[in-house]
């Protein structure tokens, strides 16, 4: 087990310096000059030479590329040019709130959407599993921006019991005004990942659950709870992993859309007003992170299903 | 004594065809096994002899099997037992023997956890004395090396090997009866023999009644007391071993008989087949199921089903459900009759 992980950890390296490539590449092809934008169409034409040099754009894209490499293993994401700090010191006072808010609502999707999808799968063709298929249907088509809107407009804006926006209120900060203001954004997260959790979950166990040694099991007095616990659900889950993975990845990416209508101060915000306010190192930060954090995620669903799946080691 | 006694066993499932009739898989079944006998069920796929096993344990799919009928075992009428009490039936009541051994056991977990289980966790055993218990089960059933074989994963084992692991199981909560399904289909026919005398040698010792189902008459030849044919969900001639085999009375198990190939007999150029299907469970033919296929078929075979009715001047306990039929007298060669 251990072997195996230190293998898959180094198979993470090649990928994380395509990610590298990938974001300088697209600071390159972005259309459009930093130099301007940072000094508004008004500049003279010698003020935005000067800026170039003095951020080192004259220089050849492969020179810039190793500098940029050179800066990253020591940290420095280079410095925002909206919010005028370093992009690292902008994105790691936002990557917690991130990650606490897609940590919570992945964590929600997988627990509920097994338990619902296993739930279903127990008795497949029942009410239970029609509305399950109802739900998926409905979750994933809905966009999450729209979903996450008619939230507010219902439990904030009539109910009144739900914050709307931000993440604490204005005097306020503990940890019980900090999750108020997560139902909804977690909500709207959460649904769509939770509905296609549920749905793989549902026809992995549906798999599972006819097979011979699940009768084993029951044949030897084994109650219905071990053997969904015991039996059915390991071999059931390593496919449910994988999808829970890929969800976690999107979530971080999807994040972005949610955050901006929570005004969720994460990575995600920070992104969308990078993009508008042009500010390249910030954006190439930002992905950066994403990216690494969806590597990173995909590593552990390896381990996670090596742990599950004993034959997979071996390969 | 008698143990496990079944009386009218039928088995419907419903919502498998537009029309909405219920499709019989197991038509009105009974039989009996005492302590430390054993019983061969044999028949071709779909004959029902798995269904009955699954109806008896209460394992069918739990939607739309309708089970009718009696099973007396323990002083108890299972098909009126609550699902927890008939939970503590399965594994320590009666024992299961699956058919395919390459598929029965859980990849996921290793032999040990599987094995031990049940007895941790409903029968009062400590970690260490159910590691004892199951070590001394893979003793039993011939597998070398079994403290080690506890911590493998079913892939690490042969098919001869994973099957006495099953074995090893099903009898490791102390049964009073233990069902072997089909346990040597995914054998070689070289473990096939040795895993029946280890089943056989286990009734013996641990005065188990087996229930033995397979399709192959050659297995059941040597290791049972009694054989119940099946067709078409029916028992259409039970008679104890040796009678079954010299004076077999059924057109079917003659015609089964016949097909098996024989070192005692002359060569024959092709070994004769049963012409035709087994019917359709959704659309039996009337009256005798077999009729069809049968070479022996009169016009009257149509009219009812025939009961299945003790053979006068024949050995106790030997019946048959064909009214047409006459014990073949002992030593004649019953296949002559056909050619």
């Amino acid at each position: 087990m251990l072997t195996f992980t230190l293998r898959r950890a180094l198979h993470m390296l090649p990928v994380i310096l395509g990610v590298t490539i990938a974001t300088f590449g697209l600071g390159q092809i972005i259309p459009g000059d930093q130099a301007s934008a940072l000094l508004g169409p008004t500049s003279s034409e010698e003020d935005r030479q000067a800026l170039r040099e003095d951020l080192g754009l004259d220089e050849p894209a492969l020179s810039r590329y190793f500098t940029y490499l050179g800066n990253l293993l020591s940290g420095d994401l280079g410095r925002s040019l909206s919010f005028g700090r370093p992009v690292s010191e902008v994105l790691s006072d936002r990557l917690l709130n991130t990650l606490l808010l897609s940590g919570t609502a992945i964590a929600v999707a997988a627990v509920a959407g097994v338990a619902i999808g296993t739930w279903a799968a127990q008795k497949p063709g029942s009410a239970r599993d029609r509305g399950l298929t109802i739900g998926v249907l409905f979750f994933n088509s809905v966009p999450s921006f729209w979903f996450g809107l008619v939230l507010i407009v219902v439990f904030s804006l009539q109910l009144r019991i739900l914050p709307a926006t931000g993440m604490t209120s204005i005097g306020g900060g503990g940890a019980l005004d900090i999750a108020a203001h997560m139902v909804l954004p977690v909500i709207t997260l959460a649904a769509w990942s939770l509905a296609v959790i549920a749905r793989m979950t549902r026809s992995s166990v549906l798999e599972v659950i006819g097979n011979d040694y699940v009768r084993t099991a029951r044949s030897r007095g084994v109650g219905e709870f071990r053997v969904i616990v015991r039996h059915v659900l390991p071999n059931a889950l390593p496919s449910v992993i994988t999808v829970i993975g890929l969800q976690a990845g999107f979530l971080l990416s999807g994040a972005v859309l949610t955050e901006t209508v929570f005004s969720w101060p994460g990575i995600g915000l920070a992104l969308h007003q990078a993009i508008s306010a042009r500010d390249i190192p910030l954006v190439q930060g930002g992905i950066l992170v994403i990216a690494i954090a969806f590597v990173l995620i995909n590593f552990l669903v390896d381990v996670i299903q090596a742990y599950f799946n004993p034959k997979i080691k071996l390969a | 004594m008698t143990v496990l006694e079944v009386e009218h066993l039928r088995v419907a499932h419903r919502g498998h065809n537009q029309a909405g009739t219920p499709l019989e898989t197991v038509r009105d079944v009974s039989f009996s096994v005492a302590a430390g006998e054993s019983l061969g069920v044999v028949g071709e796929s779909g004959c029902g002899k798995s269904q009955t096993m699954l109806a008896v344990l209460r394992m069918l799919a739990p939607t739309g099997a309708e089970i009718t009928g009696r099973v007396h075992f323990d002083g108890k009428d299972l098909t009126a037992l609550t699902p927890r009490q008939m939970r503590a039936v399965r594994g320590s009541g009666i024992g299961l023997v699956s058919q395919d051994a390459l598929s029965a056991l859980n990849p996921a977990m290793t032999i040990g956890a599987q094995m031990a289980e049940p007895l941790i966790h409903y029968d009062g055993f400590s970690r260490r004395d159910a590691a004892a218990r199951c070590a001394e089960l893979l003793d039993l059933v011939g597998l070398p090396g079994a403290r080690e074989r506890l911590r493998s994963h079913p892939h690490e084992l042969s098919g001869g090997m994973r099957q006495r692991v099953l074995i090893a199981m099903a009898i490791s909560r102390e049964p009073q009866v233990l069902i072997a399904d089909e346990p040597t289909t995914a054998l070689d026919v070289t473990i096939q023999s040795q895993v029946l005398q280890l089943i056989d040698r286990l009734r013996k010792d641990l005065r188990m009644a087996l229930i033995l189902i397979t399709h192959d008459l050659g297995v059941v030849a040597g290791v049972t007391d009694r054989i119940a044919v099946m067709y078409a969900g029916r028992i259409v001639e039970t008679a104890p071993t040796t009678a079954l085999f010299d004076h077999p009375a059924h057109p079917y198990t003659r015609a089964l008989m016949d097909s098996i190939p024989r070192m005692d007999r002359p060569r024959v150029e092709y070994l004769p087949a049963i012409p035709g299907f087994p019917p359709d469970p959704a659309a039996p033919p009337p009256g005798c199921a077999f009729r069809p296929r049968c070479p022996a078929a009169r016009a009257e075979c149509e009219d009812s089903v025939p009961g299945l009715l003790p053979l006068t001047s024949a050995v106790p306990g030997h019946a048959v459900r064909c009214p047409f039929t006459a014990p073949v007298p002992a030593g004649a060669d019953h296949r002559g009759e056909r050619s």
